[in-house]
């Protein structure tokens, strides 16, 4: 796959440089080792799906911003996350990855949206799954 | 900074996001206990306030405590332990890291997002240890008294947290059916 050196990673908050995790590497987690390559995969990926999958329906993801007073995004296809999961560092920490290219939009609590954003917040476990991802607009920090 | 603050972390009224969707497990990658707790937090969902020093806010069973309830045994344990945990509730953009020093904890609690904010507190350990295991045997009632768990299953989620608390001499009490029914 070629794609993955494209992406650029702009922020990370890495929290343990000595252990190495996620897919191609040993899996310390509980039980068998998740479908990495899969987008449905619930050890893995946990519920990105539904909180932020292309299905999700417009108004849930307003209701959601308003109720939380947090920007809701929702990406636009499933295997961006896997991708999301392959070109992010091999350590527990929080990544701003940019794609170079639209993956989702953004709802606000004032009921803007912002589409076609390039780029995604990821938060890896110390086991190395993906704890949530969403699209994201530029002025996301996490450090 | 040199004041000792409080924690506080308990499940407050019930709440729903609407159009939340069913856990799904479609690969079968779960065990039947973590598909449960899933299930809980959904069809059980709550509001979930914490207080860290003079911060107040809400996080939810679903989407904020199901991300993390399943290794919040393990992590209570360690602090026990005198080990750094951190506290991460990606979709309410916070996170809460606990650092134990002696007698104390040196807490870091986080924003990020559009803003990006970290206040430093300094909490009693005893206190924090306390409050995160009482949550959780709150969370362990309701699964119980919901019928979503067995109380056998109960004192197996519990058990490393447990065991890790009374080696320190840290009371805790033990979470019964007849407990959580009244």
């Amino acid at each position: 796959m070629g794609e993955p050196k494209l992406i650029e990673i702009v922020q990370q908050d890495i929290k343990d440089y000595h252990v190495r995790v996620g897919s191609r590497h040993p899996w310390i987690g509980r039980g068998t080792e998740p479908q990495w390559n899969n987008p449905q995969s619930t050890k893995a990926y946990d519920h990105i799906e539904r909180y932020h999958g292309p299905k999700k329906k417009p108004e849930n993801l307003t209701g959601r911003a308003v109720s939380t007073g947090n920007p809701q995004g929702q990406w636009f296809k499933e295997q961006d996350w896997v991708i999301a999961e392959q070109v992010i560092p091999k350590h527990y920490g929080n990544y701003v990855i940019d794609f170079k290219r639209p993956v989702g939009r953004v709802y606000y609590p004032d009921g803007t949206i912002i589409d076609n954003v390039t780029r995604a917040f990821v938060q890896r476990r110390l086991d190395g799954t993906i704890n949530s991802a969403y699209p994201v607009t530029g002025d996301f920090m996490i450090t | 900074m040199n004041d000792i603050k409080k924690f506080k972390i308990q499940l407050e009224k019930p709440w729903t996001w609407e159009g939340l969707t069913t856990p799904q497990d479609t690969l079968g990658e779960l065990s039947d206990f973590e598909r449960r707790l899933r299930r809980l937090c959904f069809e059980c969902n709550h509001r979930v306030l914490i207080e860290v020093g003079d911060e107040k806010f809400d996080v939810f069973l679903d989407p904020d405590i199901i991300l993390i309830l399943e290794d919040l045994p393990q992590q209570i344990s360690e602090l026990s332990r005198g080990k750094k945990i951190q506290i991460e509730f990606p979709e309410s953009y916070r996170e809460i890291a606990f650092m134990p020093a002696s007698g104390e904890i040196h807490c870091i609690s986080s924003r990020f997002g559009q803003v990006v904010e970290r206040e430093h507190f300094l909490l009693e350990r005893t206190q924090v240890l306390e409050m995160l295991g009482c949550f959780l045997d709150e969370v362990v009632c309701l699964a119980l008294d919901k019928g979503y768990i067995t109380p056998e299953q109960g004192h197996e989620f519990l058990a490393e947290m447990r065991t890790n608390m009374y080696l320190r001499g840290f009371e805790h009490r033990e979470v019964n059916q007849s407990e959580c029914a009244s």
